[in-house]
């Protein structure tokens, strides 16, 4: 199916949700409001014309400096229709949270985990949210871009190993 | 001998840590495992050993400066990193290849490619 048939599809099924789609390179964006997230992932992936069975990556943008939200993407293919869809829904930095899709695509799991961890975006009715790639003690969320770029923690390996020597 | 009845390993379930320096990780995974003698009934996994945010690293950086950072996510596979970040970042630019090139990248990937697969 081509990139305008999806977009149409989409939108005419949820003509409140979409605020936008651009087609850039050939590849489909839709911006979705978060409250329709699971809606609309539900929808995308048990039509039999769209078929998105696989859920290739989901992640998080930050946006706060430009337009004041994260955003999560959700990044959608179909193995037996070979289409692809992007799905970009902006979410206030405030009190970032979004509803989750694990119940719909299992993999979501670890990517939120995942998300979370990088920018502190809240997955409400996640099984399992807790940080994923780093330490139990690091504090922040490393890819915010108000996180410094050298911001090790902790700051040498002999804070952990020999802060007993002077 | 006698038969030991079944009831009595379920007993002693004994958790143990494989990983993270273990031969079969090399240091990149850490499995919580819940044996029941030699059975898994479950298994918990600890990844994260070798995140060293790169996209941290990105944000700083020109194109160029990246592509050296794109060998290091994989070390089995540095190229086919390098090859799926060179092809993004001319899509995202509109880039046209010239067809040298073209030909090249395929035969770089397929020699380290071949020439991993030869050193495991």
């Amino acid at each position: 199916m081509d990139n305008e048939t999806i977009a149409s599809l989409v939108k005419n099924n949820f003509p409140e949700a979409v605020t936008g789609s651009e087609i850039f390179r050939n590849e489909l964006t839709l911006i979705v409001k978060k409250e329709y997230i699971p809606e609309i992932a539900r929808f995308l992936k048990e039509n039999k014309e769209l078929d998105f069975d696989f859920l290739s990556d989901l992640c998080g943008v930050d946006r706060v400096e430009t337009d004041g939200v994260f955003e999560v993407v959700y990044h959608l293919y179909s193995i037996y229709k070979n289409h692809r869809v992007r799905l970009k829904s902006p979410i206030t930095s405030n009190d970032p949270c979004i509803s989750t899709v694990t119940g719909i695509w299992n993999t979501a799991n670890w990517h939120e985990r995942e998300a979370y961890d990088m920018y502190g975006i809240k997955f409400d009715g996640h099984p399992d949210l807790r940080k994923i790639l780093t330490p139990d003690d690091f504090e922040g969320h490393p890819l915010r871009k108000d996180y410094p770029v050298d911001g090790r923690q902790p700051a040498t390996l002999r804070e952990i190993y020999r802060k007993d020597e002077a | 001998m006698t038969a030991i009845p079944a009831t009595t390993t379920t007993t002693h379930l004994m958790t143990i840590n494989m990983g993270p320096q273990h031969p079969s990780t090399h240091g990149v995974l850490r499995l919580l495992l819940e044996l029941d003698g030699e059975m898994i009934i479950k298994a918990e996994p600890h990844i994260g050993f070798l995140h060293r945010g790169v996209e941290k690293l990105a944000e700083y950086r020109t194109y160029h400066q990246f592509i050296p950072l794109t060998d290091r996510l994989d070390y089995v596979a540095p190229f086919s990193n390098n090859l799926a970040y060179a092809l993004a970042v001319e899509k995202l630019l509109g880039m046209e290849v010239p067809e040298r090139a073209r030909g090249f990248l395929p035969i770089c990937y397929g020699w380290q490619r071949t020439r991993w697969i030869l050193a495991q």
